[in-house]
């Protein structure tokens, strides 16, 4: 009546044990990166004499998704090209008592991974929060780091928006323009000290152009100077030209160069009227 | 001369089978057909017809089956007198807990068919711009699906030797809800936290689960898989050792 047989108990266990082991280990076994990964003080340092950007990846070890992105984004070649072109690349342990504090306060991580890009100032442009890149996550990813559009400029309003604000405020217009060909990210290096915007506060509003299909018509248009330079046009509400310049390397380190060129081509402020001045006649 | 759990299954087969399971597995498959056509109407680009399965079937229709045929796996065996009957005969314990998973796993199979063909079935009637179809991503959610299925069952079985009636479904239900939240509260309380960062992947076994959503973003996840396989084999151990326990008086040794 009992018919018992345990027998088999211990092959199922056995199955179950090596599974469990060779899976832990497969999971949480440390792999080994093709990827030139620094500190992140030391991809600042080298960021800042590259002009390149910094891609920084804050990890553990236990960290589930991190291996997953270790084991197959970080391995496919196309991805590690474009990080090892474009990025100075850092990685942070978050088991790493030096580094904790300054992940979780300075840089406000509160999820594993976080990855986020820094412009060569050290400025954020970007950040992404777990692996929810999309399907499949290499092509996320690689789309991810490859565009540009969490730079500066191609946060600025369009061209006809900005001549709006400009119309109605009686500002100007300062119209950066970046050929298509032309990576952004230098370009975009001179207009990122805020006391240049403090400077510019109320006088004017930026846009970008570049030779895009999309702004192809309004870039030739343009008053350009000649060649494939990125350059500033100043042009005031009547789309005037008053004054254009070439963004130059020493513009890209030093902003007040830009303020100076600026200020030399943005119209004078005018005084403001005397009070007898005033028209008081009846409407 | 054929095993002893071949001609059992059969027998449970023909015992099981009966126009209440057809019309559940019938209910559960209109169900999910209808689901999908829900989840088509909102505009979200292409409709992947392959992610939108893999969503129905492990977070509805997979629980759904495993609930209508492991309600009371083995308890009702043993209080309505069928297995004394069936130990009475040159039956190991084994071979019957054998026959019964393996029963309740084909209903479950034919379940998720009838499940799959009619979301499947719902596709020329939706004008719908749909996302090419991946074949093995379709295979791998459908063995996924199945091995969930049999570590569901696994576990039915060994609750429903020590509990009587619907209550393995009840814990099993509990489990589930309490250790989905208990995973949200620490992935977000305790992110940075490894000890139980790890701890929470053992709240629920979910080894097929992760190997899904894993192959889904792009990589054939090998260690998931052994995760299920060791969720399937331990829980088959635990569930033969229960049933071991069992004393066919109606009380426990």
């Amino acid at each position: 009546m009992n018919q018992r047989e345990t027998i088999f108990l211990k092959p199922l266990l056995a199955v179950t044990l090596v599974c469990a082991i060779v899976a832990s280990v497969l999971e949480y076994w440390p792999q080994t990166s093709s990827l030139e990964w620094k500190s992140f003080d030391e991809a600042q340092r080298v960021a800042r004499a590259l002009n390149k950007p910094v891609f920084l990846d804050v990890y553990a070890n236990w960290c589930g998704p991190c291996r997953m992105m270790d084991r197959t984004v970080f391995t496919d070649d196309s991805v590690r090209r474009i990080m090892n072109e474009k990025y100075v690349l850092a990685k942070i342990n978050i088991d790493d008592p030096a580094w904790r504090e300054r992940a979780t306060s300075n840089l406000r991580v509160n999820a594993l991974p976080t990855y986020l890009i820094f412009s060569p100032k050290g400025k954020e442009w970007s950040r992404k929060v777990g692996v929810d890149f999309g399907n499949p996550v290499v092509s996320g990813f690689k789309a991810w780091i490859a565009d540009s559009s969490y730079n500066l400029l191609r946060k600025w309003q369009r061209y006809h928006e900005a001549m709006v604000v400009v119309r109605s405020h009686r500002w100007s217009l300062m119209v950066v323009v970046v050929p298509e060909s032309t990576d952004l990210e230098p370009a975009s290096l001179a207009f990122e000290s805020d006391s240049l915007w403090k400077f510019l506060e109320g006088k004017i509003t930026p846009t970008l152009v570049t030779d895009s299909p999309a702004d192809s018509a309004l870039y030739r248009s343009l008053p350009l100077l000649p060649g494939r330079m990125p350059q500033v046009l100043i042009l005031d509400r009547n789309e005037r030209l008053l004054g254009r310049f070439y963004i130059d390397e020493q513009m890209r380190s030093n902003e007040i160069m830009l303020v100076d060129a600026l200020r030399q081509y943005l119209p004078k402020e005018e005084p403001l009227p005397a009070l007898g001045e005033l028209d008081h006649s009846p409407r | 001369m054929k095993s002893p759990v071949w001609i059992l299954f059969k027998a449970e087969f023909k015992r099981r089978w009966g126009l209440i399971p057809i019309i559940g597995i019938f209910v559960i498959g209109a169900m999910a057909a209808i689901s999908f056509i829900l989840m088509s109407i909102i505009p979200r680009g292409p409709i992947d017809i392959v992610k939108s399965l893999q969503f129905l079937l492990f977070v509805f229709s997979v629980p759904l089956i495993v609930i209508f045929f492991g309600t009371d796996l083995i308890a009702a065996d043993i209080y309505d007198g069928w297995l004394r009957s069936i130990l009475l005969q040159p039956v190991k314990r084994h071979h019957y807990l054998s026959a019964r998973l393996f029963s309740s796993l084909g209903f479950t199979a034919v379940g998720i068919t009838i499940a799959v063909l009619s979301v499947l079935a719902t596709i020329p009637f939706q004008h719908k711009l749909y996302a090419p179809f991946d074949t093995e991503e379709f295979v791998v959610v459908c063995i996924g699906a199945l091995g969930q299925a049999y570590v569901y069952l696994s576990i039915l079985a060994t609750l429903s030797c020590w509990l009587k009636g619907f209550m393995n479904v009840a814990v099993l239900v509990g489990w589930w809800i309490g250790g989905g939240l208990l995973y949200q509260y620490v992935s977000s309380k305790y992110w940075d936290s490894a000890v139980l960062t790890i701890a929470k992947e053992f709240i629920f076994p979910s080894g097929f689960v992760d190997a899904v959503s894993a192959f889904s973003v792009d990589y054939f996840p090998v260690s998931e898989f052994l995760w299920g396989i060791a969720n399937a084999t331990g829980w088959l151990a635990v569930a033969y050792w229960s049933m071991n326990k069992i004393q066919i008086d109606r009380s426990f040794e």
